[in-house]
């Protein structure tokens, strides 16, 4: 008890409103330029990219019999693909599809790094050097031909691009998982609480894991820019999502076929993606600094 | 004296500038772009067109294409000659003929040829060509016969198509499937040799200094391996390529440039295979009706910008026996809706039914078939326009090809080259090992028959017309564009044949590079 | 350091076995099966013909132990689709992954060095901001997309470089190859380059803080010495962490580069592979690639050890 009259808020003459450091972190966010860049620009895209269709009401997948590759126009803001479709339309349309598959997939991979990193962190012995032997092996695989494979004989569709790529990189966020909940078993606290008789479970739910938040925080945002990335370079090569669904990147393989007669429409879909991921990572950046979880 | 003088003066000076000239002329590497990397082995020919172009520029066949028509002349046979019935042929081999590596052509690869195609466990590509052969005998070192059971009037034509002769002596031992050390080095007979490769980047061919034929006037023909449309325009347009196909769409980054673009009549069809056997298409009013929905002009404008003439049936006009005397179907939705009506498909809220059952077709397709996703759009609504529910079903290629003979899909969006004859039997008739309609009219099956038994030209083309003239009343599936083959040949090259680049890569040994 | 070698190659080797079952089998699962059956030409008997010849209608295990023994014979099979041996298929486009690779690589760690020690030299200067954009951009750019921007304006707009390709062997000279390589290999590269001037920044910059340096200072040794000898070495390490990382991903990536400027090596060749269905062909690459990166790890591992004597291997 006697270790709240020393916390800084009462000892330097404060009034003993506690400022956690989740609040610490936030203020130091908000001031921080490229974080908040970051943050901006994907909040602007995620917005223009769900709310936009409902401005802009014109069908992606509309086969234009006369006009393909026009040019910028009243009727066509960013003119017409090889189809002769709306590129804005396909492009806030591809932003949805490619968004959506690109968190689905960071989730899945989030969660299972959590899963298996708090396991091997927290129970440690032979689960944990298991664990450790299965992360290294995996890494070890070369893992983009294992998605061309896998991709290549089943049928891709969303759900097995999210499966695909969230199965084969959750560990990096494994091992920060890991060996935050390592840490954060020696503390003071958790030991009290051992002793006090709370059960491992509860321990490593209400105690170590939430040491470990802002790594998975941090985590997260990189996994989110590489699925984006992934599921691009996938829709590229085509075997990602499938025409006539737009994806950003399966509108640059269209737009590669035809780079000299239409150069602009391979312009736009992959500057979409780069700000989308640059976002993430800035944010990654950003967050990591801000909430400085290496101590 | 001083005249005859003069007069030698000028001939000699003629004959140094036909000498000079003729030298700068005779040199050059011809480059074509090609979409894969070819075997060189033409009797599986597992690199598709990539292998029937390189094939045909090494190796020959009994009879070749001429150089601007889908006429045959003689080639490694000199003349022939058939029984009253067409079904025995004898043909009579040229002398002198010698393989790339030195040994001589006889009648003994010709008959090793055939044998190799008719092989059941060989997947010889062109065994459907020639299915009712059945057997092949030497009578002289250079004479063999061809027996078929039943008649065969267009032999000549379809021997030029696919079917080059190989060389016994080297291919005796080897896995006829898999040839390794043939397609590491092949081996034929024609005015071009194969030089060297390099897996995904070329394929190149020098001169046949011994060719049959006379005087070939390259020095090379090389294959650049360009798997991505965009390259082939860019290495046309920095001049290191000469010829390409192209689509019609990459035209206009042609343009300006010391390029020509061309586009010639091709035996290729696109088509909407209906499974003919089932409900709703075992009507013919359904399949009429299917044809007058979709509007065929506007969709050659859309997909090809206008490089493709209305089909009209499963022969192309560049074909001996075509005819355009058959029934045609414009673009009239209102009919449509009529012969629907006519079938039994009442219209409710603008979808039609019977029984209590939709009119809902699905069209499948893949990105092997190049177009096909547009032109499945394209039809989906155009057809959903008069009321049918039509739904696209996008397969892998794989899945498309395998699965069209066994009536896995109700419907196929896809395109086929056409063999060169009027002949079509294998397609059409019921159970015939290339009927991907399930189409079944034992009345043109006998028409067929009798078509092929006829050895008189003109009769055979008149009952070929009265063939058609069937088909085109009982469409068996929707018939879309006959498809030009555009190409982009450099300005420097002379004399280039005019026939589709399947055929006229037979006849290059006259072409001319201007360096 | 022996027990620690031969017990990562025992893993190494049950890892390969692993990767070579899982994809025996999923690739016998594409729909339709290997593109040489899918020709319209074929008819229906002469593809059962061909799927028997082919072996493929035998049951999975029967398949794979005919695979494993003529492997253990050296022989990798025939590619389905170009008819000659995947080995020799294998070692003619391999090299030029290899050179693709290797430049891409000295490109990566060269540049990216070079920019982080600069960086962490004038550090929080405009050069530092312009540097740190460059390479958070070049994290975030997909690369087939930069592939394609840089074609298009080198090879499109400018046509100061070719579009694509490998030049052929008889035209080869240092000119037409940097021609042909140089953007290949900054695509390639970029991702890696930015990584490496990252934790070269951040380690020299971390190592720059520590006493020792410091006193090295005092003593009066030129303040270049200091950063050079000093710091870059304890730098290694986790510089070193990154390129080891970065390697499978650099050979993975490289089949996406290889694709996008049609470069002959094994990458576009293992593309076509999967997409056609070319079953041999697949295995023999998935097993090559295996070992590379295998190679790879050990090699970064061998480093660890040379470079710091203090790390364990538990």
């Amino acid at each position: 008890m006697s270790a709240a009259l020393d916390h800084p808020s009462v000892a330097e003459g404060g009034t003993g409103v506690v400022e956690t450091p989740g609040r610490r972190a936030l203020k130091r966010f908000l001031r921080h330029g490229k974080g908040m860049f970051a943050l901006v620009l994907l909040l602007a895209i995620i917005l223009v990219v769900g709310i936009g269709p409902i401005f802009y009401d014109v069908d992606p997948t509309r086969i234009d019999l006369v006009n393909t590759m026009a040019p910028s126009s009243a009727e066509h803001p960013l003119g017409t693909d090889e189809n002769g479709r709306d590129v804005l339309a396909r492009l806030l349309e591809g932003g949805r599809v490619s968004l959506m598959v690109g968190l689905a997939a960071m989730a899945v991979s989030v969660a299972l790094g959590v899963l298996f990193g708090a396991t091997a962190g927290y129970f440690g012995g032979w689960v944990d050097r298991i664990l450790i032997q299965v992360i290294d092996g995996i890494m070890a695989i070369p893992l983009f031909f294992l998605w061309l494979i896998f991709l290549t004989s089943i049928p891709p569709t969303p759900l097995s691009i999210v499966l695909v790529v969230g199965c084969t990189s959750w560990m990096p966020t494994a091992r920060v998982v890991r060996s935050e909940v390592l840490k954060a078993r020696e503390l003071e606290f958790v030991e009290a609480a051992r002793s006090l008789g709370a059960t491992r479970m509860r321990i490593l739910f209400r105690h170590c894991l939430p040491q470990a938040t802002s790594s998975i925080i941090v985590s997260a945002t990189l996994a989110a820019a590489f699925a984006i990335i992934s599921e691009s370079a996938l829709s590229f090569l085509g075997i990602g999502i499938q025409p006539p669904r737009p994806s950003w990147g399966n509108m640059l393989t269209g737009a590669q076929e035809y780079l000299f007669a239409a150069p602009a429409l391979a312009l736009y879909p992959g500057f979409a993606i780069l700000l989308l991921v640059l976002s993430f990572n800035l944010l990654g950046d950003a967050l990591r600094d801000v909430l400085n979880p290496r101590g | 004296m001083f005249k005859s003088m003069m007069r030698a003066t000028g001939l000699a000076a003629l004959a140094c500038a036909t000498i000079l000239s003729g030298t700068a002329w005779a040199e050059g590497t011809l480059t074509l772009t090609l979409p894969g990397m070819p075997t060189g082995y033409p009797v599986v020919a597992s690199g598709g067109l990539s292998d029937i172009l390189a094939t045909n520029v090494i190796s020959e066949g009994l009879t070749r294409w001429k150089k601007d028509t889908l006429e045959v002349e003689p080639a490694l046979a000199t003349s022939w000659e058939a029984n009253d019935d067409a079904s025995v042929w004898t043909f009579t081999l040229r002398d002198g003929v010698k393989w790339h590596d030195g040994e001589p052509f006889t009648a003994e690869d010709v008959k090793f040829t055939f044998d190799l195609i008719l092989n059941k466990d060989i997947r010889a590509a062109a065994a459907g060509q020639v299915d009712t052969l059945s057997s092949v005998e030497v009578i002289s070192p250079n004479q063999v016969r061809m027996t078929f059971s039943k008649p065969n009037a267009s032999l000549p034509l379809m021997l030029a198509y696919r079917m080059p002769i190989v060389p016994k002596h080297i291919l005796e031992g080897q896995d006829p499937n898999q040839p390794t050390a043939f397609i590491e080095h092949p081996i034929g007979t024609g005015p071009f040799k194969f030089a060297e490769a390099a897996s995904g980047q070329f394929w190149a061919t020098e001169r046949n200094e011994e060719w049959w034929g006379g005087d070939v006037s390259l020095d090379e023909v090389v294959f650049r391996i360009m798997p991505d449309a965009n390259s082939a325009v860019a290495q046309l347009r920095a001049g290191s390529a000469d010829v390409a196909l192209i689509r019609p769409q990459q035209i206009s980054a042609l343009e300006g440039g010391d390029i020509d673009v061309s586009a010639v009549e091709q035996p290729s069809v696109y088509y909407v295979s209906l499974i003919n056997n089932k409900p709703p298409f075992e009507d013919v009013k359904v399949r009429q009706a299917m044809n007058y929905a979709v509007d065929k002009e506007g969709i050659i404008k859309a997909v090809v910008d206008g490089y493709a003439t209305v089909a009209s049936g499963m022969i192309a006009p560049s074909i001996e026996g075509y005819t355009a005397d058959v029934m045609q179907y414009p673009y009239d939705p209102e009919k449509a809706k009529a012969l629907l009506a006519e079938a039994g498909w009442t219209e409710a809220d603008g979808k039609l039914s019977k029984d209590g059952k939709p009119l809902s077709v699905e069209l499948t397709t893949s990105t092997g078939v190049i177009g096909g996703p547009q032109l499945a759009q394209i039809i989906q609504q155009q057809l959903g326009a008069i009321g049918v529910e039509a739904t696209i079903n996008m397969v892998d290629f794989r899945d498309h090809w395998t699965g069209v003979f066994d009536g896995t899909f109700q419907t196929s969006v896809e395109y086929l080259n056409l063999q060169p004859s009027a002949d079509i039997t294998n397609a059409l008739s019921c159970g015939g090992s290339q009927n991907r309609f399930a189409y079944c009219d034992p009345e043109l099956d006998k028409m067929f028959a009798d078509a092929s038994a006829i050895a008189e030209p003109t009769a055979r083309k008149a009952k070929y017309a009265e063939i058609q003239k069937r088909i085109g009343e009982n469409p068996p599936g929707i018939w879309l564009y006959y498809p030009k083959e555009i190409r982009a040949i450099s300005k420097r090259v002379q004399g280039f044949p005019q026939n589709p680049l399947r055929m006229a890569t037979t006849h290059l040994f006259d072409v001319t590079v201007q360096e | 350091m022996a027990g620690y070698l031969v017990r990562r190659l025992a893993q190494s080797v049950i890892l390969f076995w692993i990767v070579t079952v899982l994809t025996f089998v999923i690739i016998r699962q594409a729909p339709g099966g290997p593109a040489i059956l899918a020709n319209p030409d074929l008819s229906k008997e002469q593809m059962e013909t061909l799927t028997e010849t082919l072996g493929l209608a035998d049951p999975l295990y029967v398949q794979y132990g005919r695979w494993l023994g003529g492997l253990l014979r050296g022989d990798f099979g025939t590619s389905f689709n170009e008819g000659v041996p995947v080995l020799s298929l294998i070692a003619e486009r391999l090299p030029n992954t290899l050179m693709l690779s290797s430049v891409a690589l000295v490109i990566a760690v060269a540049l990216g060095m070079g920019l982080g020690i600069l960086s962490a030299v004038k550090r929080n200067s405009w050069f530092d901001g312009l540097a740190s954009t460059l390479g958070v951009l070049n994290l975030s750019v997909p690369a087939f997309w930069l592939g394609i921007v840089l074609i298009l304006l080198f090879a499109v707009e400018l046509r100061w470089l070719p579009v694509g390709g490998m030049p052929r062997s008889r035209d080869w000279s240092l000119i037409e190859l940097a021609r042909h390589l140089i953007l290949p290999s900054v695509v390639a590269g970029g991702f890696l380059m930015a990584n490496v001037m990252r934790y070269t920044r951040s380690a020299m910059l971390e190592v720059s803080d520590q006493l020792y340096v410091t006193a090295a200072r005092a003593m009066g040794i030129r303040e270049r010495r200091v950063l050079l000898v000093y710091a870059l070495k304890n730098a290694m390490l986790p510089v070193i962490t990154v390129i080891g990382l970065g390697l499978p991903q650099l050979f993975a990536g490289a089949a996406i580069t290889e694709t996008v400027f049609a470069w002959p090596g094994i990458g576009s060749l293992g593309i076509t592979a999967a997409r056609t269905g070319d079953f041999p062909l697949i295995m023999g690459i998935t097993l090559v690639v295996s070992l590379i990166v295998i190679v790879a790890n050990l090699l970064t591992d061998l480093s660890y050890m040379l470079l710091d004597p203090r790390v364990k291997f538990s």
